[in-house]
């Protein structure tokens, strides 16, 4: 423990929840609603990815010669993210690959939290992306409600909306289904309505960025008002592209990861914006149909220099408002 | 309202409670004062008084050695025994005159002169005689006017802005004695040459109800409530206009009553303490004694100042000076461990100079000293806010405050030899 020997004294009224707890308890229940809408599949993903990355985490700890092995519930949050974004059928060995690379190659190398250049679970699943996208992107149909357990190998598969949009196929999905969640997905992507209320909740606790994820989401809108992959109208187009893939979940989770993304307000702005442009360029120019692990990972590394010159470029506003005054 | 928006800084948990509340505390059981009468900063004053002189409240104990500055004045009835040396948290290196005291009478309530029309001079050689210290920052009240009276600001503010969490001291005066401290600012309008004059105050207004006196909303400066640190303090600094709530009352009794400042008015609050409340006590009080009226624990961490600003005080055997404000007795000695910074920008958002802490703790850490000068750490006014904010728990101010040293060395070796890129 450290003395208390100087000032402030007394900080107990200002961030005592930590931050991965937040996350966490933001998780939970997209991971009830997909545990009452696929089965019990996506817990032993779970299981595999959390436990991957405690013990990786463990692991590298050791070998750096550290007291505090599982120094804090950051770990937690890369698997858990994790398997937020794989399918139900994915199998189990996906997952624990994804959350080993995170951890081994990502973040520990690095110097661990706080210090690594990549978001861990952006990277982790960029890797599966491309080396399993036909894993990747195998979605269970959701019309035929079937319960995914660890053994079930050959469910009915069905076309997500982010791959309807890749192939330029005619949406067979209604708003208030893709609102819902009622579409063959990812484990904790497809129901906007509660991904919009750990939103909230995140905004509240001061844990997520609101110019960040807003400025990411509204560039996300306007750049498919202007450029529709789909027939059914421009605003159909916005719904479609906002609530496929794991766009949504991305621009809370991934986006937001503190250590990787900018801290000054502006700089969080001009963030968003950019990742916001190329998911949207890599969904019409890229090669699978979901490219947002990409993006949050090439605009990771534009997060301190971006930081840097916004902050210079408001100090000297700033400054020279001093002067004037 | 746009302001109140784009305004920086940490929105406190007020802890004013119950201490702004209450009535204030004047203990009766006081056995000896220690006055201090030599200072490293100001005082510098011989004994005019033999020792074994019986002594009244008021009465002049001390005068300066060269004729310039103030006056020491007992604070006590009681009888004048030796003097010590010793040091002090605010003063330094100080000498001290004990008196005991013989009686504690409850002084009677004697109706105040009429107050005659004073001219600036008079003001200024009233606080000057009556030894007046401003507690804001220690300063004799007379040189602040004097200030004033060559800088002619439009206004003038009794600053009553306590935005730390615990300290209210201010409003415990202005609670009790409204006329007395808005009749005070007057007269130091009066002297700085102006008719505006205001009281500062962030305390919300359902408070302004409940004074004992009548208040006037045209004398109220109101300031948003529990908010950290207030940029309207620094407007003030910049047009010298800033005077303690304490000065005011206490110029109001020297015209009034012909009384030197010998009380002064102390918050002292925390969670070591079972009756957290505002304590008027006679100058050069011993500390142990003021904490024994409020139960407070001498064995917990003392902290001199509020939260966000003060420094640690290791004795409980302190003499209370007119500067001392607010003492804070705290159970909790040690804080959690600090963990990795993990860049969340909190210190950032929450600076009132519109730096970025977090990026020049990084690099002073790093020792990467050559980057510093460009992140501008000497703008840093040590507010502290950033490490009370740090979800981390890290120590960011201190190591700014590393830094704006570091960056200042580093300015004056390049002045001595500027080299081409």
């Amino acid at each position: 423990m450290a003395t208390n020997n100087h000032a402030p004294f007394s900080k107990e009224s200002y961030a005592t929840i930590p931050l991965p707890v937040n996350v966490l308890v933001a998780l939970f229940p997209l991971y009830v609603f997909s545990v009452v809408f696929f089965g019990t599949r996506p817990l032993i993903l779970l299981c595999a990815s959390v436990l991957t990355a405690m013990a990786c985490e463990g692991i590298s700890n050791w070998l750096m010669l550290r007291k505090n092995r599982f120094q804090d519930g950051t770990a937690i949050v890369t698997g858990a993210l994790i398997a937020s974004v794989m399918s139900p059928l994915t199998p189990i060995f996906v997952p624990i690959l994804a959350s080993a690379f995170a951890i081994l190659v990502v973040k520990m190398p690095f110097g661990g939290t706080g210090r690594n250049l990549f978001n861990p679970a952006a990277s982790g699943i960029a890797l599966t992306t491309v080396c399993f996208p036909n894993l990747m992107f195998m979605y269970p149909d959701n019309e035929i409600r079937v319960s995914i357990t660890a053994f079930t190998f050959d469910a009915t598969q069905a076309p997500s909306p982010a791959s309807e949009l890749f192939t330029h196929a005619k949406s067979s999905y209604l708003w208030y289904d893709l609102l819902l969640g009622d579409v063959p997905g990812a484990i904790g992507t497809t129901a906007i309505l509660i991904l919009f209320a750990c939103a909230v909740f995140l905004f509240a606790r001061r844990s997520l960025s609101p110019a960040l994820t807003l400025s990411f989401l509204v560039t996300c809108a306007v750049f498919s008002l202007l450029f529709p992959r789909t027939d059914e109208g421009r605003l159909q187009s916005i719904l479609l592209e906002l609530c496929s893939g794991y766009l949504f979940f991305g621009s809370i989770f991934f986006l937001n990861d503190p250590t990787t993304s900018p801290s000054h307000t502006l700089a969080r702005i001009v963030y968003g914006v950019m990742t916001g442009l190329l998911v949207m360029l890599l969904r019409h120019f890229g090669q699978f149909e979901e490219g947002m692990c990409f993006a949050v990972m090439l605009c990771n590394v534009l997060a301190s220099p971006l930081d840097r010159v916004c902050w210079k470029l408001l100090h000297h506003r700033h400054k020279r408002k001093e002067a004037a005054a | 309202m746009a302001k109140r928006f784009s305004q920086r800084g940490l929105r406190l948990y007020s802890k004013k409670e119950p201490a702004a509340s209450l009535d204030i505390i004047r203990p009766t059981n006081i056995r000896q004062v220690s006055i201090p009468i030599k200072t490293e900063t100001g005082l510098n004053c011989e004994l005019v008084v033999d020792f074994d002189t019986v002594v009244k409240p008021g009465q002049k104990l001390a005068a300066p050695l060269d004729g310039e500055g103030l006056c020491v004045y007992s604070s006590v009835a009681g009888v004048v025994t030796k003097t010590y040396e010793s040091t002090h948290p605010v003063l330094g290196a100080v000498t001290y005159v004990i008196v005991e005291c013989s009686t504690m009478d409850i002084p009677e309530t004697i109706a105040p002169q009429e107050i005659s029309l004073l001219t600036p001079e008079e003001i200024c050689q009233l606080a000057e005689s009556h030894s007046i210290i401003d507690e804001l920052d220690g300063t004799p009240l007379y040189k602040k006017l004097r200030n004033m009276m060559e800088a002619h600001p439009s206004v003038v503010f009794a600053d009553a802005i306590e935005d730390e969490a615990y300290q209210s001291s201010a409003w415990g005066t202005i609670y009790e004695d409204f006329f007395q401290v808005i009749t005070g600012l007057r007269l130091i309008a009066q002297c700085a040459g102006t008719e505006r004059y205001q009281i500062a105050s962030a305390m919300p207004r359902h408070y302004w109800r409940h004074t004992k006196e009548h208040v006037d909303s045209k004398y109220l400066y109101l300031a948003r409530p529990n908010f950290y640190p207030h940029d309207d303090l620094q407007h003030m600094e910049k047009e010298e206009c800033r005077v303690g709530v304490q000065a005011c009352r206490a110029l109001f009794r020297a015209a009034a009553y012909d009384e030197p400042q010998i009380e002064c008015l102390l918050t002292i609050n925390g969670d070591a303490v079972s009756l957290p409340a505002n304590v008027r006590v006679p100058v050069g009080t011993s500390l142990r004694l003021a904490l024994e009226i409020v139960g407070g624990d001498p064995e917990a961490l003392l902290v001199l100042g509020d939260n966000m600003k003060g420094v640690e005080i290791s004795s409980v055997d302190v003499p209370i000076v007119p500067s001392m404000t607010c003492i804070l007795c705290l159970k909790e000695k040690t804080l959690p461990n600090p963990t990795v910074c993990q860049y969340c920008g909190l210190c950032a958002r929450v600076c009132h100079r519109h730096l970025m802490p977090f990026e020049i703790a990084r690099r002073y850490e790093n020792k990467q000293y050559s980057f510093l000068p460009a992140l501008h750490p000497g703008d840093c006014d040590g507010c502290n806010a950033c490490s009370f904010a740090c979800p981390a728990h890290r120590e960011v101010a201190e190591a700014v405050a590393g830094a704006k040293e570091e960056s200042s060395i580093n300015q004056i070796m390049w002045e001595v030899t500027p080299n081409g890129d």
